[in-house]
């Protein structure tokens, strides 16, 4: 245990907090910094013109399916120690849907913002109000904000066809 | 008929209309020209509703239209065609056409989600007008042909058939000749002539210069979002900043 | 005299009609009821789906309307067949305020906010003890009997299903009819139009919120109507059954049809994903598994439906039609 100003933290939540740091900055910089981020960025704005671009799109979309997937890994296998394993976690999969969307589609910082910002209402709201009542509000609050900014928190938003 | 007063869209930081004066008088032909870019789709969408202005106004027989949204501002008689070709593309032509008789009805709602006779004469009633206007824009041959399967100086005659449907006031009709061969223009100049003599008024944007002095009474030329020129077709043929403006700087460029 | 079609209806309706007195096991007949059910809410998934509008919170609809009934019979003491078209009018009250907010975001945004609104209602379900809190309302009553003429009367008891068979085929009739007269009259041609282009609808004078918020209203309602029904056929209700999770199921059974054919899809869907793990002898915990394949293959290569490949077999026959005509 790790006492942090009177706040007791097991070292695996420590090793949790800072693991996950590193992967947000890793991809951070996989995203701004290397060609196949920049190719990644170029084909979400523009398939057709990166593709002028010799960017195979078909092979970041791919590329980009793998990421996500390995992130989504590392955040269960990160979690495992410090939070229960069962068959229906990912359930929660509808869930991160509504917080990304808050976070506003397309924007990194934003999702970030986001989970942090929805993980404290849950956390603090299910210490002072009753369990359901917290989460209540918790998806309350989110489809509130989205109704006054469609864009989510960091007001971008990707524009999604739905043909 | 339309008044613009001072209307200004911006997007982002860009004004596609910039402080435009705009006037359009009743029963005649107006030409909206000017280079790519121009703001003359972009005043259309915002004289159609699709798009509220910046700040500014329009007037629609002395009422303010501004911030009124599309579906109202179809109500009050002005229609529109589409720069793409905006067809119902799974609908045969006849029902396209049909659909454009939506706001006419007179029967109850209610009485048309019961099929009451009367709504149902209503109904035939309006297939009838619709095949009407087909043979009035020499189209009743294709009534049944699915949309998407129409060459494209046929949808695009749709279109026009489908905005006379409302039965407008006010047509806007967006680039009406574009990707027609000679014959087909013709056929629609005449058509758009028939259109005006229905008692119609018509704001024509359009890029072929022969349509355009053919059939237009007055000319307004755009640039930037402003409006540059006004006048008669033979003045504004021979205006040099119009020239200047669909031929590029380069010329006052060399000039200076 | 008769056209072909209506011979084709009534002849189904008969065969409906007589279904539990040749399939006797009461088991199947409950798999019948549920296949009624999830193809009336399919239908409400397809209707709102028609005007562009894509709805993960039919399932909560459906819930409102279970949960609903089930409160007035039981809290209230109504007879249920006053507790059933009352939790109707309730769900389509509540549809309409909720409607209007949710509407107003236009398609995407409304995808994410009933999304919201679907988790929301569970929760409230769960939650509040006055719904029975996650354990759910258990021993809901019955539907009083109904006096037949010449017969005598129609007892609901839970052993023997057929009684409610006829229930649930009578309300899936009256929706289906219900559904066609609209989708026949100008409020369905909107629909269409708005769907395939809501640009040019709009420019035609049809108001595209109205519109939507009216096949939002309809198909929610149909949805809690069906609900109020499964509260007093089931007799137990758990917060967990009505979830974003239900609502793709019924997005599935709707695509599985095909969602060009507003009635006929949802039947043919719904039958096939009820009946079919049944006959695989897939478990309860396994299905998902099923339903998730069947879900791939149909983006993959099936998605206009099962039905909608009697469409391409329909246009294999027509000549191409791309010859150019001349205008005079």
């Amino acid at each position: 245990m790790v006492n942090v100003g009177g706040i007791r933290i097991s070292y695996e939540k420590v090793m949790l907090i800072g693991l996950t740091l590193g992967v947000i900055i890793g991809l951070h910089l996989l995203l701004q910094r290397t060609k196949i981020g920049r190719a990644m960025r170029a084909v979400s704005f523009n398939p057709d013109v990166a593709a002028l671009q010799a960017v195979n799109a078909n092979l970041v979309y791919l590329g980009t399916m793998a990421v996500g997937c390995a992130l989504a890994g590392f955040a269960g296998g990160v979690m495992a120690p410090v939070f229960a394993v069962s068959p229906k976690m990912g359930g929660v999969t509808l869930l991160i849907i509504l917080v990304v969307m808050l976070g506003g589609v397309g924007s990194m910082p934003g999702a970030i913002l986001s989970g942090l910002i929805l993980g404290q209402i849950l956390s603090f709201g299910q210490y002072f109000l009753e369990s359901g009542v917290a989460q209540i509000i918790f998806f309350a609050a989110i489809a509130i904000i989205l109704y006054f900014k469609p864009g989510g928190l960091s007001g971008q938003a990707q524009q999604i066809s739905l043909q | 008929m339309l008044e613009a007063i001072k209307l200004t869209k911006y997007f982002g930081g860009l004004a596609a209309v910039n402080e435009l004066n705009l006037i359009v008088n009743q029963n005649e032909i107006l030409g909206l020209i000017g280079p790519n870019g121009a703001g003359k789709t972009t005043f259309f969408n915002v004289v159609s509703g699709f798009f509220p202005p910046t700040s500014g106004r329009v007037l629609f027989e002395g009422r303010d239209i501004s911030q009124l949204e599309a579906h109202d501002i179809a109500h009050r008689g002005i229609s529109r065609t589409f720069q793409a070709s905006t067809l119902f593309m799974k609908l045969s032509v006849l029902d396209n056409v049909f659909t454009g008789y939506h706001m006419s009805y007179r029967t109850g709602f209610l009485k048309r989600v019961l099929h009451t006779p009367l709504a149902r004469k209503e109904e035939e009633g309006f297939k009838q007008k619709a095949l009407e206007t087909l043979k009035f824009m020499g189209m009743a041959s294709l009534k049944d042909e699915l949309a998407a399967n129409l060459p494209h100086g046929y949808q695009r005659t749709l279109g026009i058939a489908m905005a006379l449907a409302t039965n407008p006031k006010l047509l806007l009709l967006d680039e009406p000749a574009t990707g027609m061969n000679l014959n087909e223009k013709k056929a629609v100049i005449d058509l758009i002539r028939r259109i005006r003599d229905m008692g119609i008024t018509i704001i024509l944007v359009e890029h072929d210069m022969k349509v355009v002095m053919d059939l237009c009474d007055r000319i307004i030329v755009l640039n930037f979002g402003q409006k540059i020129a006004e006048g008669l077709p033979e003045e504004i043929k021979s205006n040099r900043e119009v020239v200047e403006a669909y031929l590029g700087k380069e010329e006052s460029k060399n000039a200076a | 005299m008769l056209s072909r079609k209506f011979i084709y209806i009534i002849l189904v309706i008969v065969i409906l009609a007589l279904l539990p007195l040749v399939v006797r096991n009461p088991y199947y007949i409950h798999l019948f009821i549920m296949v009624g059910i999830n193809a009336i809410l399919a239908m409400t998934f397809i209707l709102m789906l028609r005007t562009g509008l894509i709805c993960l919170g039919i399932a909560a609809f459906w819930g409102i309307g279970a949960y609903a009934s089930a409160m007035l019979s039981m809290k209230l003491g109504l007879p249920v067949w006053l507790s059933l078209p009352a939790a109707a009018v309730i769900t389509a009250i509540i549809a309409a305020f909720i409607g209007a907010f949710l509407v107003k975001q236009g398609g995407f945004g409304f995808i994410i906010q009933t999304l919201a609104f679907g988790f929301i209602i569970v929760l409230i379900f769960g939650t509040f003890q006055v719904f029975g809190g996650y354990v759910g309302i258990v021993g809901i009553s019955h539907p009083e009997p109904i006096p037949i003429p010449f017969v005598g009367s129609m007892t609901f008891t839970p052993i023997s299903k057929m009684p409610f068979y006829y229930l649930m085929l009578f309300l899936a009739l009256l929706m289906v009819l219900i559904l066609t007269a609209f989708y026949s009259s100008t409020a369905g041609r909107a629909w269409r139009a708005i769907g395939l282009s809501a640009h040019l609808a709009e420019s035609l004078g049809m108001n595209l919120f109205n519109y939507r918020l009216l096949a939002f209203i309809i198909a929610s309602t149909i949805a809690g109507l069906m609900g109020s029904f499964f509260a007093h056929y089931f007799g137990t209700l758990v917060p967990g059954s009505f979830g974003p999770f239900k609502t793709i199921n019924v997005h599935v059974y709707a695509i599985l049809g095909g969602i060009n054919f507003p009635i006929l899809g949802p039947v043919i869907g719904s039958l096939i994903m009820t009946l079919v793990p049944e006959f695989l002898r897939i478990t309860e915990g396994v299905e998902p598994i099923f339903t998730g394949i069947i879900m791939i293959l149909l983006v993959l290569f099936l998605p206009d439906g099962l039905l909608g490949l009697t469409r391409l077999w329909q246009r294999r026959g027509k000549p191409s039609e791309n010859t150019s005509h001349h205008m005079n």
